[in-house]
């Protein structure tokens, strides 16, 4: 075996197997989805790593959902070859727009790594009309979002032909916030809405290796995910006669706590 | 702020701080004797008649150069959150001078004296242009910046005109659907009932009960007494907020005036109530921000987890929006070596996010700048070209011509991401043929060559665009014999939103090929609803033998419940 052949081999087991110091993922697939109610609308995040069902595909996928509005975040898709001198789709979406796309035909053994770093990003999302009286509460919100993907394909040809191997990893990065913004005043009365909830913060792996000879891959996903840590508030002040400033006669959280964690086998949430 | 109040009410004088106070500790006790004896729903002495549905029939024709007085009282009550909270009310004069009376309508200028405020000062004026059956209302005002009390009154003066214009579907909320029938008539004069049913945007709050009544002045034409009540809830259980509002206009007296003094109304005023930028500067979420501040945690980014960087971005973007002028002094603290890093910098990602997400020309001609700077790495080139694709700020037309230019460059991965920016940069807007043809045009060399991956490429970046002169094209390779093509070309479709292109979404549902039916399936979930998809997910949903394409069907069914017919 050259040490061509023998580097990618390693590097292929290496991703195959989760990380490169090969620490042992446990799962196939990881599915998480959690939410609350804030004024009577959905605020949620949900995480999906794994293996498309009955096909090669290996996705990553962030969708969020603000003041009810569903956004889909990320999607980031890796699609082996099934032969040798096939090609391999790398698609990465984000908010249903194609930020990214590589083809790829395997011609020899190789590794192909692409970085995309999705800066912050803040997308606002209808706003939400509460009158009361002459005054209107328009309640505004949105989400901010941010990722790094990094895609690596790696290619093993040899011979026999059936030995040759493919391999794909998506490793994902993601945090998204949700946030609502309300004010009106009338006067000597002032009332608002306010806060941040951070969504989602998340880390995914996903790792494929697959041989030509074999009908399935071996798919294994390392994850973690911490859902809704934050807090939302409500207020109302009143302009006061004797001390010629605002008193507030209202303080209410709409929302506050300190989140949820799923991980992997592998994987250690944060001690809270 | 508290100082800036103090010293503005401090002018008008200490007794007025007094009437502004009091009214929220006492000011029930003006409205106690009608509340208690005359309640809205009891107004019709009797009901022994069949009454028609949706019965105006009104035309509103005062005389001209005269002057109709109102008064008004409006009281909400309000609890947020679980909790009582004091009650509201104020009451004055509403008065009306008519310029122009006829078959047609009329015209004339409103003003309203608020007791509580300013000791009775009048507010600015509004001219109102009322069409005879009173559905149609245009306002206008002097164009002349208002203070900030000026503005709560040219508020104040909407809702009382929303509420005497009684055949109007629309309040300071937005448009709404309602009923209006014919009560029995008091005193010779004719009643009217209207019930308020929904408000048109899904983003409104529900309206828990509505009712308002009018009696009509025959004898000038107008509205003579009107009163209401309604009651409007946002949240569920103990997370809500819930009011109940109620007022009453009355005429009051009718004076002859002459000729009305000649004054120039040049802006014209919306009915809904608008959230001033301004006035958001003074959102605790705002209120608090320091530039210093927020400039020491953009230079601790590195140590902070992916959540707190996103809370110190959206501070950055809050202070860019609350003083633009700041984009100069942020961009003199990209220091080079996060500028050479490009995407493994959290100081350059958040710097390009707070650019793109603020949108301003200025900020996206920084940009261009950054780019094209000989530091910045193709990592940094593709996250600028992916903040250019999904920021909501509209593209000036530089940024346009300068992502145009770019899918001319060497390396592919920049071409293509500038394509994808050119695409998204195109949504939302019209014109710009020139754009169009250039993705167009390379879309048709790409096939001539019969490059597969190109073609895919660009039938993304035509998809990102969700114009429909791209829909000819798509309806092409939606019909050609490659499965890829047709799929890609089918998910292109999702933004564009006409008959066509949710009809070959449709059609797509039923493709022999798995890859094209879960293509139609996604972009389905991405497009705006459209009820002609209704029957194809269902034959889906019941159907599909790929279990993962059939579960998508169920879950956009599930999230785009049939409605009940009425």
């Amino acid at each position: 075996m050259t040490k061509q052949k023998l580097r990618s081999l390693i590097l292929t087991l290496g991703l195959a197997l989760g990380t490169a110091d090969g620490a042992i993922a446990a799962t196939d697939s990881f599915n998480e989805t959690h939410g609350t109610e804030v004024l009577g609308k959905e605020l949620s995040a949900g995480i999906q790593a794994g293996q498309v069902a009955n096909t090669t595909t290996l996705q990553t996928k962030a969708k969020l959902t603000v003041l009810g509005v569903a956004m889909q975040a990320l999607t980031a898709l890796v699609s082996p070859p099934n032969t040798v001198r096939g090609t391999t789709y790398t698609e990465v979406y984000s908010f249903g727009k194609r930020i990214f796309t590589q083809s790829n035909v395997s011609q020899e053994s190789g590794m192909l790594k692409y970085s995309i770093g999705i800066s912050p990003t803040e997308l606002r999302v209808p706003v939400v009309a509460y009158p009361v009286g002459p005054v209107v509460l328009q309640v505004d919100g949105g989400a901010r979002f941010q990722a790094n993907v990094v895609i690596q394909n790696s290619t093993e040809i040899s011979f026999p032909i059936e030995y040759s191997a493919f391999a794909a990893q998506i490793q994902a990065r993601a945090a998204a916030a949700g946030f609502v913004e309300g004010y009106a005043k009338f006067f000597v009365v002032r009332a608002g809405v306010g806060g941040q909830v951070d969504l989602v913060d998340a880390q995914a792996n996903v790792n494929m290796r697959k041989t030509v000879g074999e009908a399935k891959p071996l798919v294994l996903v390392s994850a973690m995910a911490q859902f809704l840590k934050g807090h939302i508030y409500a207020f109302l002040d009143v302009f006061g006669l004797l001390k010629f400033g605002w008193r507030r006669l209202l303080d209410h959280d709409l929302y506050s706590w300190t989140g949820y964690c799923f991980a992997t086998e592998n994987l250690t949430c944060p001690a809270k | 702020m508290p100082g800036k109040i103090t010293k503005s009410l401090w002018q008008r004088g200490g007794f007025r701080l007094l009437a502004g106070a009091l009214f929220v500790a006492g000011i029930g006790a003006v409205f106690a004797s009608w509340t208690k004896s005359e309640n809205v729903d009891r107004a019709p002495a009797t009901l022994g008649e069949a009454v028609p549905e949706d019965f105006t029939g009104l035309r509103f024709h005062p005389a001209e150069n005269f002057r109709y007085r109102y008064s008004f009282e409006r009281k909400i009550e309000f609890r947020g959150f679980g909790n009582a909270l004091p009650e509201v009310g104020y009451h004055g004069e509403l008065t009306f001078d008519v310029l122009k009376a006829g078959e047609e309508g009329l015209e004339a200028v409103a003003q309203e004296k608020v007791e509580e405020y300013g000791g009775g000062m009048p507010s600015p004026l509004v001219k109102l242009s009322l069409t005879a059956d009173g559905t149609n209302l245009k306002m206008f005002t002097t164009g002349k910046t208002a203070t900030e009390e000026e503005r709560q009154h040219i508020a104040v003066t909407k809702d009382l005109l929303s509420l005497w214009a009684f055949p109007l579907r629309k309040d300071t909320v937005g448009s709404y659907e309602a009923t209006v029938q014919a009560q029995p008539a008091e005193a010779g004069q004719r009643v009217l009932k209207k019930t308020k049913l929904r408000y048109v945007e899904a983003s409104a709050p529900v309206i828990v009960h509505s009712s308002h009544w009018m009696r009509w002045d025959e004898k000038t034409s107008l509205p003579g007494d009107l009163r209401g009540e309604e009651t409007t809830k946002m949240g569920q259980k103990k997370n809500d907020l819930f009011s109940r509002t109620t007022y009453r206009l009355r005429l009051i007296a009718v004076e002859k005036i002459g000729m009305v003094k000649n004054i120039q109304f040049t802006k014209a005023e919306d009915m809904s109530l608008q959230r001033e930028a301004l006035m958001l500067a003074e959102h605790p979420d705002y209120a608090g921000l320091n530039w210093q501040a927020v400039l020491a945690q953009l230079r601790e980014l590195e140590k902070m987890s992916a959540n707190e960087q996103l809370s110190v971005f959206g501070d950055l973007v809050r202070l860019l929006k609350k003083d633009p002028a700041l984009l100069k002094k942020l961009l003199a603290e990209l220091p080079e070596a996060d500028l050479r890093a490009g995407a493994d910098s959290a100081l350059f990602k958040t710097v390009i996010g707070a650019l793109a997400t603020l949108g301003s020309p200025e900020a996206q001609a920084a940009l261009r700048s950054i780019f094209d700077d000989p530091n910045c790495p193709v990592s940094g080139k593709g996250s600028i070209l992916a903040a250019f694709t999904t920021t909501q700020a509209p593209a000036t037309p530089e940024t346009r011509a300068f992502l145009a230019a770019k899918m001319g460059s060497e390396d592919k991965d920049v071409a293509q991401g500038a394509a994808f920016a050119l695409g998204a940069a195109l949504q939302g807007s019209a014109g710009d043929s020139a754009a169009v043809e250039k993705l167009r045009a390379a879309f048709r060399a790409e096939r001539a060559n019969n490059n597969l991956p190109g073609q895919l490429a660009m039938l993304d970046s035509m998809g990102n665009s969700g114009r429909a002169e791209y829909v000819p094209d798509l309806r092409e390779t939606v019909a050609s014999g490659n499965a890829e093509l047709r799929a890609r070309a089918l998910f292109s479709l999702r933004f564009m939103n006409n008959a066509e292109s949710a009809d070959l979404i449709s059609r797509g549902l039923s493709d022999p090929e798995t890859m094209v039916r879960e293509s139609a399936t996604e972009a389905i979930k991405l497009a705006s609803w459209n009820e002609n998809f209704r029957a194809p997910l269902e034959s889906c949903a019941r159907g599909e033998k790929v279990s993962r394409i059939q579960a998508s069907c169920g879950d956009i069914l599930r999230a785009h419940p049939q409605m009940a017919s009425n």
